[in-house]
């Protein structure tokens, strides 16, 4: 079972997707309250055509505070489509309430859905696929081949685009610069092996905790195996199954529980109570987000620095990108037509330029931020963020288990590392045991 | 006055006779007396709907889906059977569930029970000073606070770094405990939010209790030289049988609730399931996997068991209550 569950799931969230050159919004065409047709014949919705449309998301703190000043934009350019939003603490919350909506037939026209479970809500849940959207809209012929085909696949399910990736962010290491600098550490640590040097050094100098890896799913434990080589999820021969229980991955679990266990040097925690510890100056090093950097001056500024995702050795990293994909849910025409609009237009130049200032969240494109791209100079401004965008090479996509039992697979993975972790159990016996299970579930 | 049909009494006992009504069919009755038959029923009638369709159709409808297998959303419904119930006695989720859910009554139910008791004993003999109300006040102000906002101050308590807690434990020469973390730990953190939660319910009830007792009663003890510990086991704890028996069957029911809410604020059932009870266990396959035949099965186990529970308080605890 997770963690403390005040925020259970803190997926760093960056995004701001660049819109492909030329997205326009659709010719304003005089409708009475309903769709009209555009000059191809297939149906678009009317600039003065009005709707409610529903919006369920994860209010993860900046994210949520951005929310309705996207929103406000978005109704200058459609004043008569109205957005309801409805928060939630987590993508977790966001799904149960999507499903129970679907139970009531009631489901919300749009909603944000975790990277790690866009394929349990595409094989779920009744939904309007982002690709089926773009083809039915005249006006934006070959809308999608504008982005990135790496970070469109994060809201790809069996080869469909099923949802539209929004945010992304990914781990990487911050640290106390004065407390490193008390322990005699004289560089950010790069690799995990100095990593623990660097938090064992901290502990012994300074008494206060070495390095937390806040971690209430299983994000940061992806990143941990799969960059020693281990893969959390293997699709092949038409099939899946978990790497998990591998040799790589149970050296990497076994070397984070050392770190807590052994050295004492670090603590198990949460998304909540780590990032809060860190800014209270309590811990030396963390692996977490732009989040907390973005939230810093709120906290007690602390003086940090940051570093990419430590690596082993010359083994190359792989972070796994956390964040959401936009679904569309609506099942009336016109709610689909309005609900899509939307979704055009947080893709736009200006919903995503406002989007990644506002939040701190990444861009979908990297070369938005570099040259004279159009955010650029908020990078220039903001040098902690570089650390988290020069590792977008690295990413890969958080991993989505297919079929019907997802979460409960995702479920057995934290509570193996959790065994691993408190000491209950060593991690040769709890992840290929969990490797079992999961392939069980995921119909191995 | 009073009217028979055909007779009529008047105040000086002289008899009138009235001529009888109309002639009526034999077995036909005036719609006087059919209203009248049915009246009981139309007054119940609103209650029992209410009754049945809050209480008694989610029962049988839930006895329907612990037979299936579905997820709430898809259109395809599979029936399996009894096949829930069989995978639930082979799950160790569920049997640790089981296990905790025990533990939780083992130790909550007669805390819940005689600590309320013993701080009303304490807090009686101040009863009538300037100050009880402020007691009473803070003793039954943590049943009333909402736990979101409790367990925000809870986590802060048991935060592993430098919470609370851990900051008494490194100020007396201890090492810092993950007390969420840790197993055992994290299951006293359970009992002891939910006691905390829940104890000012009991010691308003026993108050009440205590002052319910008849002074004629205690008057007459003492003057037969009864004090302290006689007076409080032969003549008021006798007659506080019936609100102990109310805080017992209550207490064994409601144990599981209180719970539920310190878990799923504070642990989620973690760490690996060591605190979650059959409530909880029961929430997660229904609301966070969407197994709706496995959490439905789960819930008529766990109906089967208090109801068991409270068949046996009331026949073997109950016959030991004093209702005069």
């Amino acid at each position: 079972m997770n963690q403390s569950k005040t925020i259970t799931r803190r997926n760093m969230l960056k995004g701001s997707l660049a819109a492909a050159g030329g997205l326009a919004l659709a010719p304003l065409v005089t409708a009475c309250g309903g769709q009209t047709e555009g000059e191809s014949g297939a149906a678009s919705l009317g600039r003065n055509a009005s709707a409610t449309i529903s919006y369920m998301y994860a209010e993860y703190s900046s994210a949520g505070a951005a929310l309705p000043d996207l929103i406000r934009g978005f109704r200058e350019k459609f004043p008569n489509i109205k957005v309801k939003i409805r928060s939630f603490a987590t993508y977790d919350d966001v799904l149960q309430a999507v499903q129970a909506a679907g139970a009531a037939r009631d489901l919300p026209a749009l909603a944000q859905v975790g990277y790690e479970s866009v394929a349990y809500a595409a094989g779920t849940l009744p939904h309007l696929p982002i690709s089926e959207a773009a083809e039915r809209d005249p006006q934006v012929s070959g809308w999608l081949d504008g982005f990135p085909k790496n970070i469109l696949r994060l809201g790809q399910a069996d080869g469909t685009q099923v949802g539209m990736p929004l945010t992304m962010g990914s781990p990487f290491l911050v640290y106390n610069e004065d407390l490193l600098e008390q322990a005699g550490i004289g560089a950010a640590p790069r690799t995990w092996p100095e990593v623990r040097e660097a938090a064992l050094g901290i502990k012994e100098e300074t008494g206060k905790v070495g390095v937390l890896m806040p971690d209430s799913d299983f994000w940061t434990a992806q990143g941990l195996v799969e960059s020693n080589g281990a893969r959390v999820l293997i699709e092949e021969n038409g099939g899946a199954r978990t790497g998990v229980g591998s040799p790589e991955s149970v050296e990497a679990i076994d070397f984070w529980a050392a770190m807590i266990n052994e050295d004492e040097s670090s603590v198990l925690t949460d998304w909540v109570q780590g990032p809060t510890s860190f800014a209270k100056g309590n811990a030396g090093m963390i692996v977490s987000s732009s989040g907390l950097i973005t939230s810093a001056p709120e906290n007690g500024g602390v003086r940090m620095g940051t570093a990419p995702f430590p690596t082993w050795g010359d083994k190359p990293r792989r972070v796994p990108v956390g964040g959401n994909a936009t679904f569309i849910f609506a099942q009336e025409e016109d709610q689909q037509l309005a609900a899509w609009e939307f979704v055009k237009y947080v893709n736009s130049p200006e919903g995503l330029g406002f989007w990644t200032t506002a939040t701190g969240y990444l861009p979908t494109r990297s070369e938005l931020a570099e040259g004279s791209g159009p955010i650029a100079a908020y990078y220039e401004d903001n040098p902690l963020l570089k650390s988290e965008l020069d590792q977008l090479p690295d990413y890969v996509p958080w991993v989505s288990w297919p079929g019907s039992e997802g979460p409960e697979a995702e479920q057995a993975l934290i509570d193996a590392r959790d065994r691993v972790l408190t000491g209950d159990t060593d991690a040769a016996t709890a992840m290929p045991e969990a490797a079992e299970r999961v392939n069980e579930m995921i119909g191995s | 006055m009073a009217r028979i049909e055909g007779v009529k009494l008047t105040e000086g006992g002289a008899t009138k006779t009235t001529p009888p009504g109309p002639e009526r069919p034999p077995g036909r009755q005036s719609k006087g007396a059919h209203l009248e038959r049915l009246a009981p029923y139309l007054f119940v009638l609103p209650v029992l709907a209410f009754v049945g369709v809050f209480i008694y159709w989610p029962l049988a409808y839930s006895v329907y889906l612990s037979m299936l297998d579905w997820n709430f959303v898809s259109p395809v419904r599979t029936f399996v059977g009894f096949e829930n119930f069989v995978e639930l006695a082979g799950d160790s989720g569920f049997r640790q569930a089981l296990a905790n859910t025990g533990l939780y009554l083992l130790i909550l139910v007669p805390l819940q029970i005689v600590v309320p008791l013993g701080i009303a004993l304490l807090l009686w003999p101040v009863r009538h000073s300037r100050a009880q109300g402020v007691y009473r006040a803070v003793l039954f102000s943590p049943t009333v606070v909402s736990f979101a906002v409790a367990a925000v101050v809870w986590l802060w308590i048991f935060e592993p770094v430098e919470g609370v807690l851990n900051q008494l434990v490194l100020a007396t020469g201890g090492e810092r405990v993950n007390w969420l973390q840790n197993p055992n730990a994290a299951l006293g953190c359970m009992i002891l939010v939910s006691f905390w939660k829940a104890f000012g319910f009991n010691l308003l009830l026993y108050l009440a209790a205590l002052e319910a007792v008849p002074r004629d009663y205690l008057e007459a003890a003492q003057l037969d030289g009864a004090g302290g510990w006689a007076l409080f086991w032969y003549v008021r704890f006798p007659l506080m049988t019936p609100t102990f028996f109310f805080v017992l069957v209550t207490t064994v029911i409601f144990v599981n609730d209180e719970v539920f809410a310190a878990i799923s604020v504070l642990t989620e059932g973690g760490p690996f399931g060591r605190t979650a009870n059959a409530l909880y266990y029961l929430y997660e396959r229904g609301f966070e996997f969407f197994q709706v035949g496995e959490a439905s099965a789960v819930a008529l186990i766990i109906f089967a068991a208090v109801a068991a529970l409270t068949v046996f308080q009331f026949r073997f605890v109950e016959r030991h209550v004093h209702y005069e």
